[in-house]
């Protein structure tokens, strides 16, 4: 299987100005180092609690957002990957390196490179309402894309408008409507059919169904898994919903301020939650099932401001095991067995051993 | 089980009179809450969940009308309908003897108030008796009782409506009396799990998290120890983790207050974990309730089996409900699920069904479970 992206030590801060020459006094830390491999045809879910920098994830890989340091290998070949890797241990400055780097670094691209690139990277997001122009047609929404590409323009576009209009379960009367005359439900349809009419390959799904009710909510995961098989999609799932992101990804990364826990396939994360974090989060979710009941919160404490994380690792001051070196030294992921990776003292020393 | 009922509703009828014509948002409610139970009301957005809890505590917003039914409600053993009461005792009721949490905790606290104002005014207006012994008690222990300001206070407590005390409580100096109720504050917050009570009451609603806004907000239904508590979606946007924390909290508020509660929610999840019986929604009327177990378990009416079903769960096909939710200005005859219901009959589409017993416990609103025209 071919890695379709590659995200190395990727970084995005976010500065806060203050005082009375407003300089910089402080950065909020929203993505901080996270390295991850999505692989071609999957579905990548990318769970985590709100401000943990799920979203700012996803909009970097994008290039929506330009990181502050960090790589974003979209489909290159793998000697050139591992390559890059190496002359940034070895000689970070090399021209060679720089070379590569603008040719194939997504972090590094600008203009024509990111307009070429955005036809094959989509998003769809969390709300319909606000992420679709109200004073536009469906049918200037869909076709903004192709336009904005260069891909089609005139009755080549409206025939791949309302082909993929078609396809995503609207009928021709749509077309000339204002988004406002839609359901909840057909408006996610139509942000989809926007997302998807310029035949991406890597589609990310910021909480699509979030905005949706329980009965429209099958309806459009449904469809995210026909369309998956259609078009050959590759998926990077960002939810909140346990329950969903079980059902619909591969494989499944936690997240916690910023940065990676655990990740590992979807049944390994669900059998067998190593990170402490993931084991509070899994057990967290309400069970749809009154013969499961947990009758006690398995997690105090809130979540830490990504402006001043915790120094070591960062889930320590909530966490059940937390030893002394967990207060000094940040965890790196590691191979704890089974391609299951997990930043923890904890377990990584069982492993060892 | 022969539980009192707190509060009945009885065939509600609510229409909200709009340009765009009359939206039927309820369409004869009937609903019972037993003591100390927690009854869940599900359903889909739109359905009508929302509105049923305003009207227990008539504050249906305009251009809303209570248009038929009846709402009663238990007070000290005696059965009062709250359709029919006056604006004062409302006022006594809301807060008091009904209290209610919100989805948005920091859209309904003052923003420009500290947390120990806003729970102190709802201290200070229904539980002012109380306070004033408090501080007479205090003072007799402190002076033996023979300042003046203890004197001001059991005048009050003697004829709290004559005109003098009420001028005395608006401008002289009720020093002692404040500070029980800020006291009272401090073990409000505390009963809520608040870490650091001291420090949190004097705190203004934008320094708090979302989770401990939505404490300060149950802390404040609870300061009067409500017989009925509503909580209106109160964890929709916390997060799973926080979730577990405040469901544990209101289970053990149950136990600890004795209150009834209605929790309304569309999260299935939530409805299993927490609560003791279940009431389904679809398009303003209540269409099937029972025991949670029995509900999860052999659910009856068609739009409840498909909601269960459209829970995903893993390595089963994700089935959803075919169409839409109908439009309330015109909403279907008869049974108002016909049109996407799999077993619709003639009579569906014609007759409304009737909420009949289906077994013990177990109320359903469907011709396939008996009732004819």
């Amino acid at each position: 299987m071919s890695q379709l992206l590659e995200l190395r030590d990727l970084k995005k801060h976010f500065p806060i100005y203050g005082g009375v020459l407003k300089r910089k006094v402080a950065s909020v830390k929203a993505v901080d180092g996270v390295s991850l491999s999505v692989t071609k045809g999957e579905c990548f879910g990318l769970v985590g609690e709100s401000g943990c920098g799920k979203t700012t994830l996803g909009k970097t890989v994008l290039r929506l957002l330009k990181p502050d340091a960090g790589n974003i290998f979209f489909d290159v070949p793998r000697d050139i990957v591992s390559e890059i890797d190496a002359l940034g241990k070895k000689d970070p400055k090399s021209r060679r390196l720089r070379r590569l780097r603008e040719q194939y670094d997504v972090a590094t691209y600008g203009g024509r490179d990111l307009q070429f690139l955005r036809r094959k990277m989509q998003i769809v997001y969390q709300d319909p309402t606000t992420s679709l122009d109200p004073r536009m047609l469906v049918k200037d929404i869909v076709a903004e894309p192709l336009m904005a590409q260069g891909v089609a323009k005139g009755e080549e576009a409206k025939k791949m408008v309302m082909e993929i209009l078609g396809r995503v379960g609207m009928t021709d009367r749509a077309l000339y409507r204002f988004p406002h005359e839609f359901s909840g439900g057909q408006r996610q349809r139509i942000a989809i059919a926007r997302a998807l009419v310029s035949r991406p390959e890597f589609v990310i799904l910021d909480e699509p169904t979030s905005a949706v009710d329980v009965s429209v909510r099958a309806q459009l995961l449904n469809l995210f898994a026909d369309l998956q098989k259609e078009f050959g999609l590759t998926y990077m799932f960002i939810s909140h919903d346990l329950g969903i992101v079980e059902c619909i990804s591969h494989r499944v990364a936690i997240m916690y301020v910023g940065k990676l826990v655990e990740y590992s396939s979807t049944e390994e994360i669900f059998r067998r939650p190593l990170h402490p974090y993931s084991q509070a989060l899994i057990a967290s979710f309400p069970v749809p099932d009154p013969n499961q009941r947990k009758e006690r919160a398995p997690l105090k404490g809130e979540v830490p401001s990504p402006v001043n994380p915790p120094v070591g690792c960062r889930f320590h001051p909530r966490c059940p095991m937390a030893m002394d070196i967990c207060k000094r030294k940040e965890p790196e992921l590691a191979n704890a067995g089974n391609e299951h990776y997990v930043a923890c003292f904890a377990v990584n020393q069982e492993s060892d051993k | 089980m022969s539980q009192r009922n707190i509060a009945e509703v009885k065939d509600l009828e609510v229409r909200f009179y709009t340009y765009s014509g009359v939206v039927e948002a309820l369409d004869g409610v009937n609903l019972a809450i037993k003591e100390g139970e927690i009854l869940g009301l599900v359903g889909e957005t739109g359905c009508g969940k929302s509105v049923t809890s305003l009207s227990v505590m008539m504050l249906v917003p305009p251009p809303g009308k209570i248009e038929g039914g009846k709402i009663l409600f238990d007070k000290q053993g005696k059965k009062e309908d709250i359709l029919t009461m006056d604006d004062n005792s409302l006022r006594g009721l809301r807060g008091k003897n009904i209290a209610m949490i919100f989805q948005e905790p920091r859209a309904y606290l003052n923003p420009v108030y500290t947390v120990e104002d806003q729970i102190a005014e709802v201290i200070l207006v229904h539980r002012r008796m109380e306070l004033l012994k408090k501080a007479v008690d205090t003072l007799e222990k402190k002076h033996k009782g023979k300042t003046f300001e203890c004197g001001n206070y059991r005048r009050m407590l003697k004829n709290p409506k004559s005109l003098i005390t009420r001028l005395i409580a608006k401008f002289g100096s009720n020093r002692t009396f404040n500070n029980e109720a800020k006291k009272e504050v401090v073990q409000v917050l505390k009963s809520v799990e608040i870490p650091d009570p001291e420090r949190v009451a004097q705190m203004y609603p934008h320094e708090l998290s979302g989770g401990m806004a939505q404490r300060t907000l149950i802390a404040m239904a609870l300061s009067c120890n409500p017989t009925l508590l509503i909580a209106d979606e109160p964890t929709t946007n916390l997060d799973v983790t926080v979730q577990a924390q405040i469901l544990n909290l209101i289970r053990g508020l149950k136990q600890s207050f004795k209150s009834s509660i209605l929790y309304i929610t569309h999260d299935l999840g939530v409805v299993a974990q927490l609560c003791d019986r279940v009431a389904v929604m679809y398009a303003g009327n209540i269409i099937e309730t029972a025991d949670v177990f029995e509900l999860f378990n052999s659910p009856l009416h068609p739009y409840a089996r498909a909601l269960l079903e459209s829970i995903p769960r893993p390595g089963k096909p994700f089935t959803s409900i075919p169409g839409f939710v109908p439009s309330l200005v015109n909403p279907p005859k008869g049974c108002r699920f016909n049109d996407r219901c799999s077993y619709a009959m003639e009579v569906c589409r014609r007759v409304k069904p009737v909420f009949l017993k289906a077994k013990e416990e177990h109320y359903v609103a469907c011709f396939l479970y008996g009732g004819s025209e």
